[in-house]
């Protein structure tokens, strides 16, 4: 079943779409959110695509977004592989289920959950970013002999399914120069919102990663550096999943994927180094504003009052 | 904090550091599974926005002005080369983070991790399953 129909994408709407992934990747990079949340609302209401092109479109962005952050956490090695496939179950069945749901309904309850998603994260984002305090984090070590024999110690308790599992881990804080180690507790809290953050990802387009970062560190006690690279690699194989569905759907117009990701791309990377001389608090501040105003347009748009 | 001043990339005593912890902690985490993935990551996305990109150059230069949808297996059907080129570029960025999953699964597999070959084929198996859905 083919929904065949077109948009209009010319050299200026080419140009303004790749502005337009260069803009969300930046901001993304950061202020520390994916980009989709910026992607989705501007194709919809500014370049006035169907609601459906517009998440797949942000799908493909999520992914590339994923592949250049999750390259370069797997790099440094904070990566917790076992951690991300094992709730990689959990986000995979909410992205597939996201995805069944979103080809099925009305683009315009797509557009009412997004508004709402919208306002959540413009809540998030005002707020910042919270760091440290949550996690079981040891600085077990100054030196490498220490560091061998401290984390085989650590490493080697064995308590609940969590521990039995492996799921905590270590990693060498190179900014401290210290060995760090974790435990993983509250399996069940990871596995429930991972499944709301696949289910939001294939519904919406969103990577989810405002979700599942709080929900392995607040929730699981996993340092917030090795939380972040972990859900950066998580949210390319959640957005996989329905991109899947779109992808065979026949929801993907490779013609405004294309010039979105390939913005996101540089514009994630460009994010990320001037991240340390940009103050990410004040441009969240503003995004938030924003966010706001735009999810108030969503909603009008979802309820038909405005069809901007 | 204080007494441990922060060290750089190029300090030596920093690398020693990361390399001793990456011995310990191959133990039980998987800094080789790191690696791969990182370098699986990143060809695919490099080979997938050159296709983009060059997709997207011809696409702009046939002066083709219609953005059409594109289903995954529909990919050798009639269409401008732009098109299909990214076509292609989307398909293979759709396939690197799947890819990067299957490097974990062997990774592991050489490791006979039993439990964790488990749950990465079942993170497999819904990747596929969304196909077969998709596609139903």
């Amino acid at each position: 079943m083919g929904v065949v129909f077109h948009e209009h994408v010319d050299a200026a709407i080419a140009v303004a779409l790749v502005v337009l992934g260069l803009g969300a990747g930046w901001l993304g990079a950061v202020v520390g959110i994916g980009g989709g949340v910026v992607i989705v609302p501007a194709l919809v209401l500014g370049f006035g695509f169907d609601t459906k092109v517009a998440v797949a479109s942000s799908l493909v962005a999520v992914v590339a977004t994923s592949a250049a952050a999750g390259s370069a956490y797997a790099g440094a090695g904070q990566t917790n592989m076992r951690l991300a496939l094992v709730l990689e179950v959990a986000t995979t069945i909410g992205g597939l289920v996201g995805g069944v749901v979103a080809v099925l309904i009305a683009g315009s309850f797509i557009d009412g959950i997004f508004a709402i998603v919208m306002l959540l994260t413009a809540a998030l984002v005002f707020r910042g970013r919270k760091e440290g305090g949550a996690s079981d984090e040891q600085e077990v070590a100054v030196s490498a002999d220490e560091a061998g024999a401290v984390a085989v110690a650590t490493l080697g308790a064995r308590v609940g399914w969590e521990e039995r599992g492996h799921l905590g881990g270590g990693y060498h804080d190179q900014l401290r120069g210290v060995v760090l180690t974790y435990r993983a507790v509250r399996l069940w809290i990871g596995w429930a919102v991972s499944f709301v953050a696949g289910l939001l990802s294939g519904l919406l387009g969103l990577g989810g990663g405002f979700l599942k970062v709080p929900a392995m560190h607040l929730g699981m006690r996993i340092p917030i550096k090795v939380a972040a690279a972990t859900s950066n690699f998580m949210i390319g194989v959640t957005a996989v999943a329905s991109l899947f569905v779109y992808f065979t759907r026949g929801y993907v117009m490779p013609f405004v994927a294309a010039p979105v990701a390939l913005g996101i791309a540089v514009g994630a990377y460009a994010g990320a180094r001037s991240a340390q001389r940009v103050s990410g608090r004040t441009l969240g501040r503003i995004l938030a504003g924003i966010l706001v105003v735009v999810a108030i347009q969503m909603g009008l748009k979802a309820a038909g009052i405005a069809n901007v | 904090m204080s007494e441990h001043p922060p060290r750089g990339h190029g300090d030596p005593g920093g690398d020693d550091l990361g390399r001793e912890t990456e011995r310990v902690l191959d133990l039980r985490a998987d800094p080789r599974t790191n690696t791969v993935v990182k370098w699986v990551l990143r060809t695919g996305l490099l080979v997938a926005l050159v296709l983009l990109l060059v997709g997207l150059v011809l696409q702009l230069v046939g002066g083709n002005q219609h953005a059409v949808e594109v289903k995954m297996f529909d990919l050798l059907a009639p269409r401008p080369l732009g098109e299909r080129v990214m076509a292609v570029g989307v398909l293979v960025l759709t396939l690197t983070p799947a890819s990067g999953v299957l490097a974990v699964l062997f990774s592991w597999a050489r490791e006979r991790d039993r439990l964790y070959v488990g749950v990465g084929c079942v993170v497999v198996a819904v990747l596929a399953a969304s196909v077969v859905v998709g596609l139903g």
